[in-house]
């Protein structure tokens, strides 16, 4: 296959996209009880511009030209998806950076809730940026259907991630959030996301028709059993037997959240190699 | 009105020589592996009775382009006149262009540009071969890689790796009052290039006069590069 975009693209929207996550999970965290989740707030703050930043050196490193991305700044394309997405990651980083300098120097207590919603509304805006980079270049792949997929596995992968960093609180998480329910939830959300995504390559029309016949044969592992099985199902199902009682989700927490943070980059670097293979 | 510029292409009179893809390689001095002119071939049918297609193609400087669209920094831009050209000046080298061009007649130069013709006067038997020096000297076209219409109007003469680049209709010569160079070589003259805006230009009357088909219509891209009749 000739990729004009490797695994570097995948990298940074994976990383993007948990970097966004776990943001998010600590903006919710911080305004339902910001003393209580302190030490969870304070690492998700911290751990979130440094995944977003390592996932945009990464895609510097893909780029021919990197130093002109400088001109991006005044030579601005409103038609082009990159054109906006520079700005909002660079807005985002430079805002996550004075949260996390902020959280890092005088604590969470210091934080201005205004700062923190702002970035909140930015992490949003990039995390569905990163599928609409995607689907901005209409390729039947990388269609509407991309940026909720992206954007509900930014979302599972960061808040996993985070989890996974404060496992400390899990119990305080479950007792009062049902965070297995709640993940559940969001899982089936995804499912259901690519589900219609899967339908619609597969019903529309004669090259999309190609495209899911690329995407059931030569990437059959990468998404039947990294992506669906690995990423969303076995989870969905292992939190299920902890809803039923049935397993502690301390002795699964480990490897369940870390199988979704993996689902989360076979599924979006399959996406990333499946529009150029069609 | 404005002039739009595009071309026609005669499949009827096109005889599959390759001539305009060799003339633009002349005239853009475009290094190896990328082509901005170029040609699709098909085979078909069942033996013994076999068929062959040549097509012709190019940038078909869509009036929608997506190449156009997706650029973050309008390095892909279109003219006043039509032409669907490239700065790269502004170019990041992300390669979305290319992605969603559905024709794939942009291409990455990855290569670095041979500046040691401009420099490497090193020969191989000495007094029996030319250096490079000696070469791009005598030829007046310094060195490959070396565009010097492009240096010409603002551009990068020499390709840099990191950028793309593709046919700009000559937009060079036109501004001269030439046609494209693949225009004038060709020995068929299955070439019309002009303003579709004039209605008495030939390229107007042409389209006209037959029913002309574009490449992949359904992807919405308007291209002015139309074809006429069949090659046979
Ligand atoms: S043919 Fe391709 S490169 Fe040329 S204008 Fe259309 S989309 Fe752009
Ligand atoms: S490779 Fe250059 S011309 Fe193409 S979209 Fe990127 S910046 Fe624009």
């Amino acid at each position: 296959m000739n990729l004009l975009w490797d695994v570097r693209v995948s990298l940074d929207l994976f990383l993007g996209g948990l970097g966004v996550g776990a943001f998010l999970v600590g903006v919710v965290l911080y305004y339902v009880d910001a003393k209580a989740y302190e030490g969870f707030v304070k690492k998700s703050f911290m751990v979130a511009p440094l995944l977003v930043i390592a996932g945009l050196l990464l895609l510097l490193t893909e780029l021919g030209r990197p130093l002109n991305v400088i001109k991006t700044i005044y030579a601005i394309n409103p038609t082009s998806f990159m054109s906006i997405g520079i700005f909002l990651q660079s807005a985002f980083v430079a805002v996550a950076l004075l949260i996390a300098f902020k959280v890092l120097t005088s604590g969470v207590s210091a934080l201005s809730s205004k700062i923190v919603y702002a970035g909140a509304v930015l992490a949003g805006l990039v995390g569905l940026y990163h599928g609409f980079l995607l689907s901005g270049i209409a390729k039947e792949p990388w269609n509407n259907a991309i940026p909720v997929i992206f954007f509900v596995s930014s979302i599972l992968s960061g808040a996993s991630l985070m989890v996974l960093f404060n496992l400390e609180s899990l119990e305080n998480l479950v007792a009062r959030f049902k965070l297995p329910l709640i993940i559940n939830m969001v899982l089936t959300l995804e499912l259901a996301a690519v589900f219609a995504w899967v339908y619609n390559l597969a019903l529309t029309t004669a090259s999309s028709k190609h495209a899911y016949d690329v995407l059931i044969s030569s990437f059959s592992m990468e998404f039947w059993v990294l992506s669906i099985l690995m990423g969303l199902i076995a989870p969905l199902a292992i939190f299920t037997l902890v809803i039923l009682n049935k397993l502690s989700l301390r002795t699964v927490a480990i490897p369940t959240f870390s199988i979704i943070v993996m689902g989360s980059f076979f599924l979006k670097n399959l996406v990333v190699y499946l529009g150029q293979a069609v | 009105m404005a002039k739009k510029y595009g071309m026609v292409i005669d499949l009827h009179r096109c005889v599959g020589c390759g001539a305009c893809d060799l003339a633009c390689k002349s005239e853009n001095n475009t290094p190896d592996g990328i082509h901005w002119a170029f040609h699709k071939t098909e085979t078909y049918g069942i033996f013994p009775h076999v068929s062959y297609k040549h097509t012709p193609t190019l940038c078909n400087h869509c009036e929608d382009a997506p190449c156009v669209r997706v650029c973050p920094t309008h390095a892909m831009h279109k003219t006043d006149e039509g032409f669907v050209v490239h700065d790269p000046n502004l170019c990041i080298g992300c390669k979305s262009c290319m992605l969603a061009d559905p024709y794939g007649v942009i291409f990455y130069n990855k290569e670095h540009a041979f500046l040691d013709y401009a420099t490497d006067d090193s020969s191989i038997v000495k007094g029996g071969t030319f250096s490079k020096k000696e070469l791009s000297d005598k030829s007046k076209a310094p060195f490959p890689n070396f565009n010097a219409a492009r240096g010409a109007d603002g551009y990068e003469a020499v390709r840099r790796k990191g950028a793309v680049e593709k046919c700009t209709f000559c937009n060079h010569r036109v501004a001269q009052g030439l046609a494209p160079a693949c225009v004038v070589a060709c020995p068929a003259d299955a070439r019309i290039f002009g303003d579709l805006n004039d209605e008495k230009s030939k390229i107007a009357t042409t389209l006209r006069a037959h029913k002309p088909t574009v490449l992949l219509p359904e992807k919405g891209t308007n291209p002015k590069v139309f074809y006429i009749r069949n090659y046979n």
